[in-house]
């Protein structure tokens, strides 16, 4: 396993798509979370604590809930670089060479996964520290217990990244090209599977659509409660939007459908000529 | 030691049988050339030896009993074209192979400057030249010293200067004891190399042996003389001739063995029979090369 690593890390960490796609990550978190302390201090809209209810926002242990939801917003951006990764295997024909030089296909299946799961870990990291920050600027008279207890969100948002990255793999792999897999993934996440949900709520069952895979992944980390938030649960139109199963549920679920879609991509590089 | 032993390979792309129930044996030490036009099935026999492609059927085994991973590991293979991350530099690209193959990345340095790319070694791999990236797969192939090498058109996209540095390479290589498999449509890069060879057409084997006897044991003598019937009657009675045939006024003698053309020559001199042409073809290979060439060749209607 450190071989592989080894070998990842001389691919990934000098590419320059790599660089800029985990920039922009960080730069669309910092964004997400820092934009509340920013309206506050450049409006006096802020001082309606109605609408920005910061102190929820950024107390212990409610903020491990609010930066893992808004982590996890941006995850398209880790999606996009595994299918950069995955993609440049085939465009380079270096899977190819790898298995030529002395890697098994189960090898090159393996070092994505640890990529995969050394950019979620990595993320994982980054989402704790800025909590650790905010939570001790905005945060009084907290006790020890109140800011570790919510921490387990963070794992759900480590699981959350790994199966949108799995997602984005087998993307890839199937497709054996950048550019129509990332389409692929878009078009699917934000058109076909929302409209394909919606047709089946309407005619078949309500809750069948929050059985989807794209829509359990994206929603692993619940809504944070905020008066925003509260105002979306309660309108009717908004309602449908924000339901979702239970956590544990969606939690099973997610794994359960990596697992699934990590299995398709063994089958298909298992078998396919490289 | 046998190094490879194919039984029966097979495969098919839809209509097409690429490569039809091959079976190969190459033992160590040689140089084993791999010889046929273009879409004779020599890459998609080596690719199916590398493991990425799938035989439809039959098997291989390399060093007597070894396949996949761990022998890929022993063997130094180029299968088309070299492929490297453009986007890394010389040394990031030979440090992956390494780090693959479990070799000290001190012998970087040892194989860039092999193949002459040691100024070039922090540039990234998608500025050098066509024949530079060729220069750098094949230096890339002998880190860690492999005991087998396996080349696939290697001399493509090189200048006639590069084509005789890897030859001068390969020789230079194979006179370690090293076995080399080297598949290629070019006749005379087989023959200035390798020591044994296989012809393919369509992925059938047409022809197998020693590069030497192939060419000798069909050494072919043309002989022509003012007086065709004496000639007709002296070579038929000549224990120097294996056989002949006549061709108008051209007799194609074909020689036993350990029998020189000056014997035949001297011979006839002896029976008062004067020569006005005697023309020794030695290319045969080439002939029955050519000749599957052209078959190739010939527009279908």
């Amino acid at each position: 396993m450190m071989k592989l690593l080894r070998i990842e890390s001389v691919k990934v960490l000098p590419y320059r798509v790599f660089q800029i796609l985990a920039i922009l990550y960080a730069g669309a978190f910092l964004l997400s979370v820092g934009v509340f302390p920013l309206i506050k201090l450049t409006t006096n809209l802020a001082n309606n604590q109605d609408i920005l209810n910061l102190k929820s926002l950024y107390f212990f242990p409610q903020i491990w809930d609010t930066f893992s939801y808004f982590a996890a917003k941006a995850n398209i951006y880790l999606a996009i670089i595994v299918i950069f990764l995955v993609g440049n295997e085939y465009s380079y024909n270096t899977f190819r060479q790898h298995v030529v030089n002395g890697l098994s296909r189960q090898d090159l299946l393996n070092g994505k996964l640890l990529v995969i799961f050394g950019v979620a870990l990595v993320n994982t990291i980054m989402v704790f520290v800025f909590g650790l920050i905010f939570g001790l600027i905005y945060s009084s008279g907290f006790t020890f217990q109140d800011v570790f207890s919510h921490l387990y969100m963070l794992g759900i948002y480590f699981i959350q990244a790994v199966s949108h990255m799995i997602v984005a793999m087998m993307i890839a792999v199937w497709l054996r090209n950048k550019t129509l897999a990332i389409v692929v993934l878009i078009v699917y996440q934000v058109i076909l599977e929302p409209i394909l949900r919606l047709v089946l709520r309407k005619f078949v069952w309500a809750k069948l659509g929050l059985f989807f895979p794209m829509r359990v992944i994206t929603r692993l980390t619940p809504m944070p409660d905020i008066a925003i938030t509260e105002m979306i649960k309660t309108n009717t139109v908004f309602k449908d939007m924000a339901m979702t199963l239970p956590l544990w549920a969606n939690l099973v679920l997610a794994l359960v459908y990596s697992l699934i879609f990590y299995l398709v991509t063994r089958a298909i590089l298992m078998r396919r000529n490289l | 030691m046998i190094i490879l032993e194919t039984d029966s390979l097979d495969k098919s792309y839809g209509l097409v049988h690429a490569v039809n129930h091959l079976s190969l044996k190459v033992e160590s030490g040689q140089v084993y050339g791999i010889l046929g036009p273009n879409g004779s099935g020599k890459t998609t026999t080596l690719s199916m030896l590398m493991g990425i492609i799938r035989p439809d059927g039959g098997t291989y085994r390399w060093f007597g009993d070894q396949r996949g991973p761990a022998a890929n590991r022993r063997i130094g293979a180029l299968i088309e074209t070299p492929n490297f991350y453009p986007y890394l530099s010389l040394e990031q690209n030979l440090k992956i192979v390494c780090r693959i193959k479990g070799i000290d990345e001190k012998d970087i340095q040892r194989v860039i400057k092999l193949v002459g790319l040691y100024e070039r070694w922090r540039s990234k791999y998608q500025t050098l030249s066509l024949g530079m990236k060729q220069r750098l797969a094949l230096g890339s192939l002998l880190l860690g010293d492999p005991e087998v090498l396996v080349l696939d058109e290697v001399a493509n996209g090189l200048d006639p200067e590069g084509i005789a540095e890897v030859r001068t390479l390969i020789r230079q290589v194979a006179s370690t004891g090293k076995t080399i498999i080297l598949a290629s449509h070019i006749l005379d890069e087989v023959e200035k190399v390798c020591t044994h060879v296989v012809i393919l057409k369509k992925g059938v084997k047409l022809a197998e042996g020693e590069v030497d006897s192939l060419i000798k044991g069909k050494e072919i003598i043309i002989l022509t003389s003012e007086d065709s019937r004496q000639l007709d009657l002296a070579l038929a009675d000549s224990s120097a001739v294996e056989s002949f045939t006549r061709k108008g006024e051209d007799f194609e003698v074909i020689l036993n063995s350990g029998i020189k053309p000056v014997d035949l020559s001297r011979e006839l001199i002896g029976k008062g029979i004067v020569l006005n042409r005697l023309e020794v073809r030695k290319n045969s290979l080439e002939d029955q090369f050519l000749e599957l060439v052209k078959q190739d060749n010939t527009p279908k209607p």
